[in-house]
């Protein structure tokens, strides 16, 4: 009797610990929201950027380990212009409001999709790239519009915003082979699983989607007209960091005036594609 | 005709991609081999600790020790990493990335390594202990100098066999966002839309674990001059 | 007396291993407690070496006592009597990991603080007087039960204590090898003045080595004398009955 009391202690205690985790969502509870402050961050002299570094083009390394990407250039002008340093700090895409929320990174910005669910959790900047999630298949598949998918198999990457736009259309994933699409770790899995002929088709952001198809030979796929859906790239901060937003907001206005932000967006995607 | 030359021209170029990945590849290797020889080097002697502690005479130290190897084991070891980065700070205790990598490595390992050096231990001869005893040797000269060397030569196989998966557990530090091998590779992979630095990183673990089997096995050829 | 056993008892939860067992050791003698297995002989003798304590009774050893009426001296002064104690076990209990040398520098070295050479010098007599020179090297498994036997008592002697117990010495060794350790034994005894006190259950062995024999039934001491006067005793039963098993 005595074991098991200790037994069911000991379970309930590890599941408070773990509750507490879930349970302390307001950010401003935050212990390093009292950091957060922007003069505290200025204070401190430096932005922790939180990025999955293998999220090519946005956020990826060189051969020689140099991190670049579309978000990697313009946020190092952005804090450059701020007069901040800026450190980059790879995370597991899946892990990324908790690192936000935990204070071990300032910014989500990397590729991140704003959508509803998710402004609860964060706040947002303005957005600054347009992006469409994009239905992608193989030419011999014969496959046309979205109604062809029924009964088919239809992949794409856990946790992102692909993900969340499939299975907000209710009666498509319910047509699905299985009712679900099938998650990967990364893009780059399920456009392999797609070659493989093991899924029919795939959703991904377009911005990665044409930059893997244009690695890859555009010949090889087809994008289909139908999507999922258009929506917007926005940098994620802890709610409360407001004056950082504004600060970056108005630092990425500035940039699309005089042109920087064209610059960037030539280098990555060869022509300026930035929201106006 | 062209076959041939299409073949060396494509040997080339893919030896030349390798070569390029290197690098990158080199320094996801040093963070796996920092992450397995400081869980080595930390969870040896706490698994001896956690072993004596399954067999003290006071039954609270076994209780706990037991409750821990319990919780240890019981749960995923990516799931304690989780724990200890991002839900310690909850209660206001914050490692770093690498200190809360090392401290789940070493607290989840130790607890294996304890399991083993228990087993190891319970093994041993009474008349051991008692021969000790009657040679005047105090507890800790009798658990030093002729328990434990013979229990190092018992476990050293099933201890060979966790430095192996130590070698391999080592990629779930991605889960923090350290770039160890796997993770380099995977960043390669998705940068240059191949599978080839996968099948590079595997190549290198192949070399890691190989060289580790290696040692092990030395080790226990040393150990065979009794019995 | 080197060894004086007054009144000892010994109980298992309910079952009474040794019950009320005085006897003593004079220097230089060998003694022999002899009965069946379950008699009670092996525990009392573990209760002298100290590996199991006494619920009554007092056992002093050259003059130290190791515990009054049941009541232990402390762990310091336990040590102490022990030193005094030497242990042959029935299965040696050498270290596997250590040579032959090994083995006996062991505790003189680590445990008493003997400069190495000096414990080196006097282990290699003790091989030599018993005929395991070559062997010095060697470790446990490559030598035969006699000589593990013979790397047993070179380990308890060469820590000179006042008695020696041997716990079954004959029980893995053939008839041959018997009649060489009994002779050991009582050189043991006439040449460094040591008691001895063995535990057999081999008649004929005790015969042939003991000076004195007490036989155990059930914890008790039931006969007790001379071995050349006990053994010859016809008329007593119990002892031709056992003789005859």
């Amino acid at each position: 009797m005595k074991k098991m009391m200790i037994l069911v202690l000991a379970v309930l205690m590890t599941m408070g610990v773990f509750a507490g985790c879930a349970a302390e969502k307001p950010v401003t509870e935050e212990p390093a929201a009292e950091l957060s402050g922007y003069e505290a961050l200025v204070e401190r002299g430096y932005v922790i950027v939180g990025l999955d570094d293998t999220f090519a083009p946005l956020g990826f390394r060189t051969t020689d380990g140099e991190l670049v990407g579309f978000d990697v250039d313009l946020a190092k002008e952005v804090f450059a212009r701020l007069d901040l340093e800026v450190r980059f700090q790879p995370i597991d895409w899946s892990m990324k409001e908790t690192e936000l929320n935990s204070g071990n990174i300032d910014m989500i910005w990397n590729g991140y999709t704003i959508t509803p669910e998710r402004e609860e959790k964060v706040a947002f900047s303005t957005p600054y790239l347009k992006n469409r999630q994009v239905i992608v298949v193989l030419p011999e598949s014969g496959i046309t519009t979205k109604a062809d998918l029924a009964g088919k198999n239809v992949a794409c990457q856990s946790e992102s915003s692909a993900y969340a736009a499939i299975v907000a259309d209710e009666a498509f994933t319910a047509a699905l082979d299985g009712g679900a699409p099938i998650a990967f770790d990364t893009n780059n899995e399920a456009f392999m699983d797609l070659e493989a002929g093991r899924v029919n088709a795939l959703v991904a952001d377009e911005i990665m989607a044409m930059y893997y198809i244009g690695e890859k030979g555009v010949e090889n796929y087809i994008v289909l007209d139908e999507d999922f859906g258009k929506e917007e790239y926005g940098i994620g901060f802890r709610k409360g960091d407001s004056e950082l937003v504004q600060k970056v907001n108005e630092t990425l206005d500035a940039m699309k005036e005089d042109g920087a932000a064209a610059k960037v967006s030539t280098v990555y995607f060869g022509k300026d594609i930035v929201n106006k | 005709m062209g076959t041939i030359s299409e073949l060396m021209g494509n040997t080339v170029e893919l030896l030349n991609y390798v070569l390029a990945l290197l690098p990158a590849l080199m320094s996801g290797v040093v963070i796996t081999l920092k992450v397995f020889a400081f869980t080595l080097v930390l969870s040896i002697p706490m698994g001896i600790l956690v072993a004596l502690g399954r067999l003290s005479r006071l039954r609270i130290i076994r209780r706990l020790a037991q409750l821990y190897i319990w919780v240890v084991r019981g749960t995923p070891l990516l799931l304690q990493l989780i724990f200890i980065f991002f839900g310690l700070p909850m209660i206001g205790i914050v490692f770093s990335r690498f200190n809360s990598v090392m401290i789940a490595f070493s607290l989840n390992y130790a607890a294996y390594y304890g399991e083993i050096f228990r087993g190891g231990i319970a093994s041993i001869d009474r008349g051991q202990y008692e021969a000790a005893e009657m040679l005047g040797m105090s507890k800790r000269q009798t658990f030093l100098r002729v328990i434990l060397p013979q229990v190092i030569k018992r476990t050293l196989p099933a201890v060979a066999n966790e430095v192996i998966t130590l070698v391999k557990d080592t990629s779930l530090v991605y889960i923090l966002g350290l770039s160890e091998l796997l993770r380099a590779a995977k960043i390669a992979a998705n940068r240059d839309v191949t599978l080839a630095p996968l099948v590079v990183a595997g190549v290198f673990y192949l070399i890691l674990t190989g060289v580790f089997t290696k040692v092990l096995q030395q080790m226990e050829e040393r150990y065979a001059y009794y019995e | 007396m080197v060894l004086q056993v007054k009144g000892i008892t010994k109980r298992f939860k309910t079952q009474i291993a040794v019950k009320d067992l005085s006897f003593s050791l004079a220097e230089g003698e060998i003694l022999a407690l002899i009965g069946k297995s379950g008699a009670g002989k092996t525990t009392a003798l573990r209760c002298i070496c100290g590996l199991e304590r006494v619920d009554e009774g007092t056992i002093v050893v050259d003059g130290l006592p190791l515990c009054t009426e049941g009541i232990y001296v402390d762990q310091k002064e336990v040590r102490k009597v022990r030193q005094k104690v030497g242990m042959v076990f029935q299965n040696f209990n050498l270290f596997p990991h250590l040579s032959v040398l090994e083995n006996i520098m062991e505790s003189p070295v680590r445990v008493y603080g003997m400069d190495k050479e000096e414990a080196k010098a006097k282990a290699m007599d003790f091989l030599r007087k018993l005929d395991l020179a070559e062997k010095a090297e060697a470790y446990p498994h490559e030598l035969s039960g006699g000589q593990k036997q013979r790397v047993a008592i070179a380990r308890a002697c060469v820590l000179e204590p006042k008695v020696i117990c041997f716990d079954e010495p004959t029980s893995a060794l053939d008839p041959q090898l018997s009649e060489e350790i009994a002779y050991v034994i009582k050189d043991l005894a006439k040449d460094r003045n040591l008691s001895v006190l063995i535990i057999t259950h081999d008649m004929n062995f005790a015969k042939r080595t003991a000076d004195r024999v007490i036989f155990m039934e059930n914890g008790e001491a039931v006969e007790e004398g001379r071995t050349e006067t006990l053994f010859e005793d016809i008329s007593n039963e119990r002892i031709q009955k056992f003789m005859s098993n």
